[in-house]
């Protein structure tokens, strides 16, 4: 499996956080995956992009128009990084706003998290999900197995986030 | 794939398992998590956060020259504090072995400069690697341990940002080694304590040392020729133009050269010899592109080919491959319009209502020397005029004030800055009767970092003691929350130090909010006597606090509000008032 995605969003929004989840699931799983991150001053609040290239690459570096995938946890930052996806790429943006386009997911996570979870924090596992599910070729119940393993959720949650999904693709 | 390691990781994991069983650091971006993962692999580990890098690489020298393996990390800047050793210790050589890992920042991304900690390795003489990845950086971290050990002297290894705070997949593991290690200082004057003749003996060892190492390391290096056209280079750039050759399928022969100093002479001259162009792809200065004398035939940096600032992207390297080709760049242009955020300092920083308080106390007179850490976003509230490097805002201060009398200086400076360079400076203030008001930001932890310990953590030490013991008589301490009382304080200070030609204290106590967890019981909103005056948001910079433009009001973001209140104590029309008790779980 070959692709580019570029993960993005504000600093304090998980995005680190996401990109590492991805990639662990994915080197788990058996495929060779690079990306890069940016930390430091980013963490206070300011724009955070990190790259990931999952195939026989040296470096997670790409150019524009060359992402297959661009999640974003933030609208703005979304904007601030489109110009990095393929034609016939797909985006998955977190937002409050009602953005539509032909290519892409634009839901709001944040809003979903509140309403099943009482908190804002699981929003990003609606973005991870709505990925590995677009991603084809992996089974969302391996996904799932490693996260329960590593107790960043549980059967429940899953079972929750899953069916709130149903709706969004 | 078992792992996904960060390259910081991996350099950790690397020296470990190559013997380092002791390291010091100084935490600095992109360095800081190779100490922090280095201390966490077995408890039989010595893992030490210095005072500052000069301390940390003396400490390393020590026991490195007593036959231990040692391994010393910190980030470039931190390299000029250690750059006094750091030279010294070329020449002593060492026992068991030394690798210094100096981050570098090509962009930069957090730093003050985009300098290239390989000249500094050029200039003291000391063999320097450059990986490509993470990945690379494992292997090459083992190959500098070993080389260290063989060859009696330090070896840096240089990963930049990239490289840094890039993961990748890889199965390694803790390996244990039966590496027997001698544990014990065995004197010799004439080198370790060296008087400037037998300096001029151990300049030559070092030399034969670099001799030999350049032949030996790039004795098997093979040259393959398939093009006209060589790509030659190492670090994180190199690894994306290796991805681009391959990518778009074009005709280049790439050479990675793990060890850009130093070089073999004779593959240096085979290279020349056989290719009619060379293009060098390196970060950020050319080290690489130096050793290879050749103007007519070799391209980079030296011959304004490759740009001699900022990162090298994926998209610059890919149009300037095309270019050392003679083609057609085919990739279409963007017209890219990005509004990039800005850092903020956190909802509920306790340093936000002392610079604002800084800001009010010296008006329209103040001259305000930073620091640096997460406070150097103080830039933000104007709060913040000058940022050169770690401790600087103190001699800053006492510079500006003799060059400008009149004016009103308030220097800032956080915890673990002030003990890593800003006591010297504050002792040279007193010395020489400065009348500067110092405000220390102690918020308990090195935050912009990620949180590692400051010395006075265990009350081992307190800052105040310190500051008294270097002749400081006004020094006192105040939560920056209680804003009408620092309001108080620093006119007090500036009184003190103005009537008694000497520097004032003051310490702003308040833990980092990220680490206590802090929420308000009582809800903080915004009611109808708001005037949109934009203080709060703009001034205040509460990244809380928010305009809603419909209402032509300001209001409370309620994810990100901490219901710290201190906004309550800016707002000029006491618009912003507690109301209910909230729910703990929010």
């Amino acid at each position: 499996m070959r692709f580019n995605c570029l993960i993005c969003g504000k600093g304090g929004q998980g995005v680190i956080t996401l990109n590492r989840t991805i990639g662990n699931i994915l080197s788990l799983l058996g495929y060779k995956v690079i990306s890069a991150e940016t930390h430091g001053m980013a963490m206070r609040g300011g724009s955070v992009s990190t790259f990931l290239k999952c195939g026989e690459f040296k470096s997670a570096g790409f150019g524009y128009n060359q992402a297959d995938y661009i999640i974003s946890t933030d609208y703005e930052e979304y904007l601030n990084n489109k110009h990095y996806l393929k034609n016939d790429g797909y985006n998955i943006v977190n937002t409050d706003k009602n953005n539509k386009n032909n290519n892409g997911v634009f839901f709001d996570a944040t809003k979903l998290s509140l309403k099943i979870f009482k908190s804002p924090k699981y929003a990003n596992y609606f973005l991870l999900f709505i990925f590995f599910s677009l991603l084809g070729k992996i089974d969302l119940i391996d996904v799932k197995n490693i996260l329960i393993n590593q107790k960043l959720l549980d059967e429940n949650k899953y079972t929750l986030i899953l069916k709130e999904l149903k709706d969004v693709i | 794939m078992k792992n996904f390691l960060m390259g910081n990781e991996l350099i950790a994991l690397a020296a470990y398992n190559a013997g380092v069983r002791s390291a010091y650091a100084y935490p600095g971006t992109p360095s800081s998590e190779i100490l922090e993962y280095f201390s966490k692999i077995s408890d039989e580990v010595y893992a030490q956060w210095s005072i500052n890098e000069k301390i940390a690489l003396e400490l390393a020298g020590a026991e490195a020259i007593s036959g231990k393996y040692v391994l010393c990390s910190m980030k470039q800047v931190g390299l000029n504090v250690a750059a006094d050793p750091f030279f010294s210790i070329a020449y002593t050589g060492v026992k068991g072995a030394l690798v210094i890992a100096s981050a570098d920042d090509p962009g930069p991304y957090s730093s003050q400069t985009e300098q290239d900690s390989r000249m500094y390795a050029m200039s003291a003489k000391l063999p320097v690697f450059d990986p490509i990845n993470p990945e690379d950086a494992y292997f090459l971290t083992k190959k500098a341990v070993d080389l260290s050990h063989k060859y009696e002297i330090p070896v840096m290894i240089r990963p930049v940002m990239r490289v840094c705070h890039s993961r990748q997949s890889i199965d390694v593991d803790i390996e244990k080694n039966n590496l027997i290690i001698s544990n014990s200082f065995e004197k010799d004057t004439a080198r370790w304590a060296a008087t400037p003749k037998f300096r001029k003996q151990l300049h030559s060892i070092l030399n034969q040392k670099l001799k030999d190492i350049s032949n030996k390391y790039y004795k098997e290096f093979k040259i393959n020729k398939k093009s006209d056209f060589a790509v030659v280079g190492s670090g994180y750039s190199f690894a994306m133009a290796m991805d681009i050759v391959a990518e778009d399928g074009l005709n280049i022969d790439l050479y990675k050269l793990d060890l850009p100093f130093p070089l073999s002479d004779e593959l240096i001259k085979s290279l020349l010899e056989e290719y009619e162009k060379i293009l060098v792809i390196e970060e950020t200065q050319p080290v690489i592109e130096m050793q290879f004398a050749r103007r007519d035939k070799v391209f980079g940096r030296l011959n304004d080919f490759i740009t001699n600032m900022g990162e090298l992207t994926y998209q610059y390297l890919q149009s300037k491959l095309y270019q050392f080709l003679g083609k057609q760049n085919e990739i279409e242009e963007f017209d890219v319009n990005v509004k990039s955020a800005k850092p903020r300092l956190c909802p509920g920083c306790g340093h936000r209502p002392a610079f604002y308080a800084i800001k009010k106390v010296a008006k329209n007179r103040g001259i305000f020397p930073g620091d640096i850490g997460c406070y150097t976003l103080g830039v933000n509230l104007e709060a913040v005029d000058t940022c050169i490097c770690m401790g600087a805002s103190v001699t800053f201060a006492e510079g500006l004030k003799r060059a400008n009398n009149d004016k009103v200086v308030i220097a800032t400076i956080g915890d673990s800055t002030f003990f890593h360079t800003g006591v010297p400076a504050l002792i040279n203030a007193v010395a020489n009767d400065s009348k500067i008001v110092l405000a220390i930001l102690d918020n308990e932890t090195t935050a912009m970092t990620g949180f590692q310990p400051v010395p006075h953590k265990h009350k081992k030490i307190s800052i105040e003691r310190v500051v008294k013991g270097c002749g400081v008589d006004f020094c006192k301490t105040i939560d920056p929350y209680d804003f009408d009382g620092s309001i108080r304080l620093l006119n007090e200070a500036i009184e003190y130090s103005e009537k008694n030609s000497t520097p004032a204290v003051v310490i702003f106590k308040h833990p980092c909010i990220t680490k206590i967890k802090y929420k308000g019981k009582k809800k903080v909103v915004i009611t109808d006597k708001c005037k949109n005056c934009k203080i709060c948001y703009e001034k205040f910079e509460c990244p809380a606090i928010f305009e809603d433009k419909l209402a032509n009001a300001a209001k409370i973001d309620e994810l990100l509000c901490v219901n710290c209140g201190v906004c309550m104590s800016v707002c000029p029309f006491d618009a912003i008032a507690y109301v209910d008790e909230v729910d703990d779980e929010v």
